[in-house]
């Protein structure tokens, strides 16, 4: 065989190079070679060629690789090495500047980095479903009051008509929610699960940790455990096959134990599952089983595999009309459980968004405040540009390329960057407790995963190339021969550029402060309007069928305690409403008019318990015989109604004739920022899904409440004690409200620093750039307050232009979001002035250090040397 | 203080040393290798026990002749030192030492100890 066939492959000799020791290669090579060509005889040449690299692998030891400093590096890396070097230099060389730079980009990025993690969560609330993409949620479209509303509530039959016609459904389950007691042996809780159908394991993903998906909640008196409820009933005892007593009625037997269901999940309040066939055989429901005109439950479902969702959403549609003729305006669709969360608002039967806006809100807003703060780099950087000018000049002039110098600026700002990105992780670790109650309280720092680090990495790659780009373009674009020979002075381009940054940054500051000042505005003035009914000392706690029946009981027992104004029984807690009918009439009512009144069941002394204000009349009351058919209307259903004189007139729902005995102030239950609506209050003394107290005013709550508690654990053994304060729960339907402005004031605060920090930055470099002409002036005899005014003139004159470009343009949007509202505030005058206003000062306040400083000089000083 | 015992690879790798004597170069001493124990080695298994041999002071070495088949280039000769003679000395006498004690049949093979 000619031996010239073939050689060892080059690759592998180039790589054996690479590593191995210079002193070695001579011998190493010899012995490799001699092996090849043995085995090149003795086999094929492609096992030759195969055994050398075998044999230049296993060269990688120890003994035999390069010291790494002796390792020949790729192309560039001396050069990013030198560029490394220098931007340390000049980081440690600047200290102020750099200080401005990496703390405002940090503070920046922090923002950007927590409203990333916030978007990713919400983005991904329930999308660990396997079959997310095919499970939805039916929603009824109806029109009362000349209103078109959207609710997730249908009637009791539609399951059975969708699970036995439609052969498109994979899956199907009823969904009801349950507040229960739960007992098991001496321990008892209260706690909220749903009543669900068996196909409700085979849609969502909940693991079984104990028990049989296919068949937990087959027998309607089973019931499955999450695991900590499972470890509250029965401690480390396996819990399968134990009893639990629901309500203190009924037993149900423990079929299975599923995992806790995770924070980001629509699911997460549920602590256990009942089947849906014993909730129905047991409570009010079986009225509505084959009633379509009550709606009572929600039904998920999932397709089978090829349907589109679409498409049969629009084959149900008219399910509903078909079968229930008193409603022909309505209509049902199917909501992809995937946009539940974030697409939960519907507008005239369409979907109007709903989180998705303030996801997509604080998503722009997080890229404004990172921009802002690139905004600060690229206006110091430019700035300084003259300085930084000679070193482009012998670059240059030594054979730099402009290529070159773009990398060595881009590489800086991104060093920068990276350098900010360790601060903004420790913000972020720092900042996150504080903020648990905005919103951010399932968010954590993992700095373990994987997103974390690429969302990390990309947004500081994009911060130093946003940030270094025009020093990076602008920079390497001087010539050599002007710079060197001292001719070179920055033209107007830069100046008017640096200009409308700094404009774009207060623009920004500016509007977010307006809004805030919006948002806090709306929220006080939903807070401050009459509701109706007086709040506070009101405490709410949730009937039992035992309260129902020892109602009268309970009631003395109270009152006797002392601590106790007034007791009384009603059909919804202060803050919901549950019942809204559309069989009311009355006389002159238009019969083709559909309107639905909201409907309160009392008994006696619920205005004393509430706080009630009547405008006519009298509330409802013993000495009337005649009371059991009595009702209360608010205003608006006064007016609805339109009786001249109401009192003792009468109206029916259903059959039943009752008698206007009074008329009160509206009250506000529902949402804080809605008119409210038209309601009635119906004397219906058995009712007791909820029980009002009021606490005398002057006692101690905590007494009072050690006072009562022993009064409901004797006359509600099977429940817990538990209560919530009205005014609390009042409180909570601001949270939204509340949080959207907390956290617009937070990155509003947040800009104005960051902008604010840039400007200290800048009007130290202008100071600094004009001391000399500050000196000559001195000594001409311009007093301080007029060299002060001078040097401020240029910035105020910009954050003016700002706010002229801003309050036009936040009018417009906070506008547009008050649209939301029915009760709203008018956008005044004041809330622009003094956003303005406080732009304006806290410019001054910065700026003032460095221009009262350069005024104050010794003109002596500036003016020595020259 | 440098590790002065040999490894049961060490010892044989010196061994094959000495056998080959002016031939002890690592790619023939990995030759003889497979041929003698019919293991597979690699050329830098071998040099890397070499090099550590070497460091302990068992073998010396020094460049070679180049060949044709090298494309010209030098080979490393290794040499046994009378240190590394010595250690394979001791290592012999141990092990025969040890056989002398060795009972010629041994009746009371214990199978993992569940007699007892």
């Amino acid at each position: 065989m000619n031996p010239n066939q073939a050689t060892p492959p080059k690759l592998a000799q180039r790589f054996l190079r690479w590593f191995l020791r210079y002193e070695l290669t001579e011998e190493v090579e010899g012995d490799l070679a001699e092996k090849f060509y043995q085995t090149l005889e003795e086999h094929s040449s492609g096992r030759a060629k195969r055994n050398y690299w075998y044999q230049v692998f296993h060269y990688l030891r120890p003994f035999a690789i390069k010291s790494l400093t002796s390792i020949h590096h790729p192309i560039g890396y001396a050069m990013f090495n030198h560029f490394a070097k220098i931007s340390w230099r000049n980081l440690l060389k600047n200290k102020g500047y750099s200080l401005i730079n990496i703390g405002g980009l940090g503070v920046g990025m922090a923002v950007a980095l927590l409203i990333g993690l916030w978007i990713y969560y919400e983005t991904n609330i329930d999308s660990f479903h396997q079959n997310i993409d095919r499970i939805g949620i039916i929603r009824k479209h109806t029109l009362f009051n000349d209103t078109k509303d959207t609710q997730l509530f249908v009637p009791l039959p539609l399951y059975e008509v969708l699970g036995n016609d439609y052969p498109e459904i994979k899956h199907i389950t009823r969904f009801k929610g349950g507040s229960v007691s739960l007992m098991a042996e001496e321990r008892k809780v209260r706690q909220t699960g749903q009543y669900v159908d068996p196909d409700f394991l085979d849609m969502f993903s909940f693991p079984l940790i104990k028990g049989n998906r296919a068949t937990a909640l087959n027998d309607p008196k089973s019931i499955i455990l999450t695991e900590s409820l499972a470890k509250t009933l029965f401690g480390n005892d396996d819990p399968m096959g134990e009893i639990v007593r629901i309500n203190n009625e009924y037993d149900a037997q423990v079929t299975g134990v599923i995992s806790d269901i995770p924070e980001n999940s629509f699911f997460s309040y549920i602590t256990f599952l009942v089947p849906f066939k014993y909730n129905l055989a047991n409570s009010y429901l079986q009225r509505y089983r084959d009633d379509w005109g009550s709606n009572v439950i929600w039904t998920f479902l999932e397709m089978n595999e090829g349907v589109s969702m679409d498409v049969f959403s629009d084959k149900i549609s008219l399910i509903n009309r078909e079968n229930d003729p008193t409603s022909p305006e309505q209509k049902l669709s199917i909501q992809p459980f995937g946009e539940f969360h974030l697409y939960g608002e519907y507008e005239n039967w369409e979907n109007a968004g709903g989180k998705i806006a303030y996801v997509r809100l604080f998503g722009i807003i997080g890229v404004l405040v990172l921009l802002i703060a690139c905004i600060n780099f690229m206006n110091l950087s430019t700035a300084r540009s003259e300085k930084r000018a000679q070193e482009v000049g012998i670059r240059k002039a030594i054979g730099s390329l402009r290529t070159q110098l773009i990398l060595q600026f881009f590489s800086e700002s991104v060093m920068i960057a990276l350098l900010a990105f360790l601060l903004s992780i420790g913000l972020v670790f720092i900042g996150l407790p504080y903020l648990r109650d905005l919103g951010f309280e399932h968010i954590t720092l993992d700095v373990g995963s994987r997103f974390l680090w690429v969302i990390g990495f990309s947004i500081c790659l994009i911060t130093g190339l946003i940030a270094g780009s025009y020093p990076a373009l602008y920079l390497s674009s001087f010539q050599p021969v002007k710079i060197l020979k001292g001719t070179f002075t920055q033209g107007r381009g830069p100046v008017v550029f640096r200009k409308v940054l700094v404009v774009f940054q207060f623009v920004i500051s500016v509007g977010l402060i307006i809004g805030t000042l919006v948002v806090f505005n709306q929220i006080n003035y939903a807070k401050s309007r009459s509701i109706g009914y007086n709040p506070d000392n009101l405490i709410s706690i949730q009937g039992s069928e035992d309260i129902a029946q020892n109602f009268n009981s309970l009631k003395q027992a109270l009152l006797n305690t002392g601590y106790v104004e007034a007791v009384a029984r009603t059909s919804s807690p202060m803050t919901e409403v549950y019942n809204k009918w559309s069989d009311f009439s009355w006389e002159g009512k238009d019969p083709n008019s559909r309107i639905a009144l909201e409907a309160l069941m009392t008994g006696w002394d619920y205005e004393n318990a509430a706080g009630l204000t009547f405008t006519q009349g009298r509330p409802f009351s013993p000495e009337f015989s005649t009371d059991s058919n009595a009702v209360i209307l608010n205003e608006t259903a006064l007016d609805i109604i339109g009786y001249d004189d109401p009192i003792g007139r009468t109206m029916t729902s259903g059959g039943r004739e009752m008698t206007i005995v009074g008329i009160v102030e509206d009250v506000l239950m529902l949402n804080p920022f809605e008119t409210v609506a038209p309601g009635v209050i119906m004397f219906v003394p058995d009712i007791a899904n909820n029980i009002l107290i009021r606490i005398k005013p002057d006692v101690g709550v905590p007494e009072a409440l050690a006072s009562i508690q022993p009064v409901f654990e004797t006359y509600n053994p099977g429940f817990p004690f538990e209560y919530s304060f009205v005014d609390e729960e009042f409180n909570k339907k601001f949270a939204m409200e509340n949080q959207v402005g907390k956290l617009a004031g937070m990155f509003a605060l947040l800009a104005i620093f960051i902008s604010a920090l840039g400007l200290f930055g800048l009007a130290s470099y202008v100071a600094e750039r004009r001391t000399k002409e500050i000196g000559i002036r001195k000594v001409l005899g311009a007093s301080v307050v007029s060299l002060w005014g001078m040097l401020s003139k240029d910035f105020v004159r910009l954050v003016l232009v700002s706010c002229l470009i801003a309050i036009p343009v936040a009018y417009y949007a906070m506008q547009r979001w008050l649209q939301q509202y029915d009760y709203r505030i008018e956008l005044s005058w004041w809330v622009f002035t003094s956003a303005g206003l406080g732009a304006l000062l806290i410019t001054l306040a910065t700026i003032s250090y460095q221009t009262v400083k350069a005024a104050l000089a010794n003109p002596v000083k500036s003016l020595r040397s020259e | 203080m440098k590790e002065s015992r040999l490894g049961d690879f060490e010892e044989t790798v010196l061994l094959l040393v000495g056998i080959l004597g002016k031939e002890a170069y690592a790619f023939k001493l990995a030759e003889e290798f497979e041929s003698q124990t019919g293991r597979a080695v690699s050329i830098g298994a071998i040099h890397s026990t070499l090099s550590r041999l070497e460091d302990k002071g068992f073998l010396t070495s020094e460049m070679g002749q180049a060949t044709a088949e090298r494309g010209g280039r030098r080979k490393r000769i290794y040499t046994i030192t009378a240190y590394g003679q010595r250690a394979l000395e001791i290592s012999r006498d141990l092990k025969v030492s040890l056989w002398r004690q060795f009972p010629p049949f041994a009746t009371d093979f214990n199978f993992g100890g569940q007699l007892g």
